[in-house]
């Protein structure tokens, strides 16, 4: 791994067209293959590329239709792993094809984690906390910028990751399972995602209770200043954690959803929003 | 009603089919789907504040193992389209597109467990036949009908639901109202919650009320704190690499991999 292969303008021309096909990794999702026939999309040209005999090429396009289930930006590293590995094949009949399988199998789990951290808990909440502001105050640069922010580094890294996964051969995979670095970079992002996930509740979970007692002197107690006063966003912080808490007991989402629409209403009525 | 009904669910079909067709992943996001929706019915501004409104309850609300607990794509269309069309305010909005995204997901359901699996016996002759356009051509068809029963789901709840949910919104008691803005200013933490406990490990959780307070005391806009967030973490990673490289001699550490990966 640490030699550089070359790679032929032929091979680049290949990348670029399973680059192109790996968009359509969802076009047929079902819960029985999951994106299998999208990966065999994205396969296609490397079938294509470097077998010549028709039997193997069938093969090669069974094997891609299995089952497969991956985020869609560590995908591609996959793809042009094994890519590389049926090239390998191609040229050495007595290279097993169970290996090919494998990878994919194998892989899909840890890439999954990375992907998700990084994109969906990570890039994707920075992307939403700066496009939800403002298009909250009406500007139309919301939406914009949250596509933008979201799909330039996931493009280019799904097209970074095609051409690595290629080059890397699966040498690099043993290593980099072995030294942990799958766990290293799902951990600072989950990091990211967490400062993340913190700043958005204090933003977005914006409940305030409108409960207020008169005192025997006249008064009246408004409860939520001196929530204030002990801590701004203790209300949502409190909600935030009652929720966090359900989910790990098991509680379905759909019951926590209409649960708090419940409590909202329940609440109005006896006067505490 | 009815050209607007129709528009709406056009909205709905065209950005999921650009979302799981073509790949692009986030635009059947509320973020985005409200304003087109907005732009449909004459009312983008609206459109693009009820998108971000939904946007922000279903921001974690995410596919787990290919299960999605809501469609908050469904939600947040119907729920801007009746925002726009019967002048609803954000609170009964909210009222109507959660539970819409909780129905509407058992539809998508119906299209990844029941329809598209149908199309599986012959995807797998193509296959085994070594017909690549055939496998192609299935493969983009079914994107085509991945949509159609969500979309006109959509299309026949504005078409017949919108002027009975305006009745019933005219006639509803000032404390639902009240609670339904509540339970919208709640349900952002569901989805919270869930991308918390997506991430959870009890050595980043500490970093959760970092960003808490960058924000509630501070005020903090959030690029500024991506970009601490991202300080932070590029920061720590190389303390801890150098640490590590101390006890690694050996030429092919650990440490080299990671760099490479980051490198290639």
């Amino acid at each position: 791994m640490s030699k550089k292969m070359k790679i032929s303008s032929q091979e680049t021309k290949m990348l670029k067209k399973m680059f192109a096909n790996s968009w359509l990794l969802f076009s047929s999702f079902s819960m029985a293959k999951f994106q299998g026939y999208g990966y065999a999309q994205a396969m296609m040209p490397a079938i294509n590329e470097f077998y010549t005999d028709e039997e193997e090429k069938k093969n090669a396009l069974v094997r891609a239709s299995n089952f497969f289930n991956c985020t869609y930006e560590t995908a591609p590293f996959i793809m042009g792993l094994n890519a590389s590995l049926e090239k390998t094949r191609s040229e050495n009949p007595d290279f097993d094809v169970e290996t090919i399988n494998a990878i994919k199998t194998s892989l899909m789990g840890p890439l999954s984690g990375i992907g998700d951290s990084i994109f969906w808990g990570a890039i994707r909440l920075i992307a939403a906390s700066i496009g939800i502001p403002l298009a909250m105050s009406g500007s139309i640069l919301g939406p914009i910028l949250f596509l933008i922010v979201y799909h330039i580094p996931s493009i280019f890294t799904r097209y970074k990751l095609l051409q690595v996964g290629y080059m890397a051969g699966e040498q690099f995979i043993t290593k980099a399972h072995s030294s942990g670095s799958f766990e290293k970079i799902t951990y600072y992002a989950s990091m990211v995602g967490m400062i993340m996930i913190g700043a958005l509740t204090a933003q977005f979970v914006g409940i305030t209770t409108a409960l207020q007692v008169t005192m025997a002197s006249g008064e009246s107690l408004i409860l939520q200043d001196i929530l204030n006063n002990i801590m701004p966003g203790l209300l949502p912080l409190g909600v935030m954690f009652t929720i966090f808490a359900l989910i790990r007991r098991k509680v379905k989402i759909t019951n926590l959803l209409l649960g708090v629409i419940a409590v909202g209403i329940a609440g109005a009525f006896i006067g505490f929003f | 009603m009815f050209i607007q009904a129709l528009l709406v669910g056009l909205v709905y079909y065209i950005s999921c089919f650009l979302y799981l067709g073509l790949g692009v992943f986030h635009f059947a996001r509320p973020i985005i789907v409200g304003p087109l929706v907005g732009l449909v019915l004459g009312d983008l501004t609206t459109g693009v504040i009820m998108g971000a409104t939904f946007e922000s309850v279903f921001l974690g609300v995410i596919a787990v193992g290919g299960v999605r607990p809501a469609d908050e794509t469904i939600g947040a269309v119907i729920g801007t389209a009746i925002a726009i069309l019967t002048s609803a305010d954000t609170g009964s909005a909210l009222a109507i597109a959660v539970p819409v995204a909780l129905l509407g997901s058992s539809l998508r359901q119906v299209s990844k467990a029941v329809i598209i699996p149908l199309f599986i016996p012959v995807m797998d002759k193509a296959a085994a036949n070594g017909d690549q356009s055939a496998l192609k051509k299935w493969h983009i068809i079914a994107a085509f009908v991945w949509q159609l029963l969500p979309a006109s789901a959509v299309f026949f709840a504005i078409f017949l639901g919108t002027n009975s949910i305006g009745v019933f919104l005219d006639n509803t008691p000032e404390f639902l109202i009240r609670g339904f803005a509540a339970s919208g200013k709640m349900l952002p933490a569901v989805g919270f919650a869930l991308l918390l406990n997506m991430l959870f490990d009890k050595k980043v959780f500490p970093f959760f009320f970092l960003g808490f307070v960058l924000f509630s005391y501070l005020h903090l806009p959030s690029i500024a704190i991506a970009i601490l967030a991202v300080v932070l973490a590029l920061t720590q990673f190389y303390q801890n690499e150098e640490k590590g490289s101390k006890t690694i001699v050996a030429a092919e550490s650990p440490v080299n991999a990671e760099e490479e990966f980051f490198n290639e």
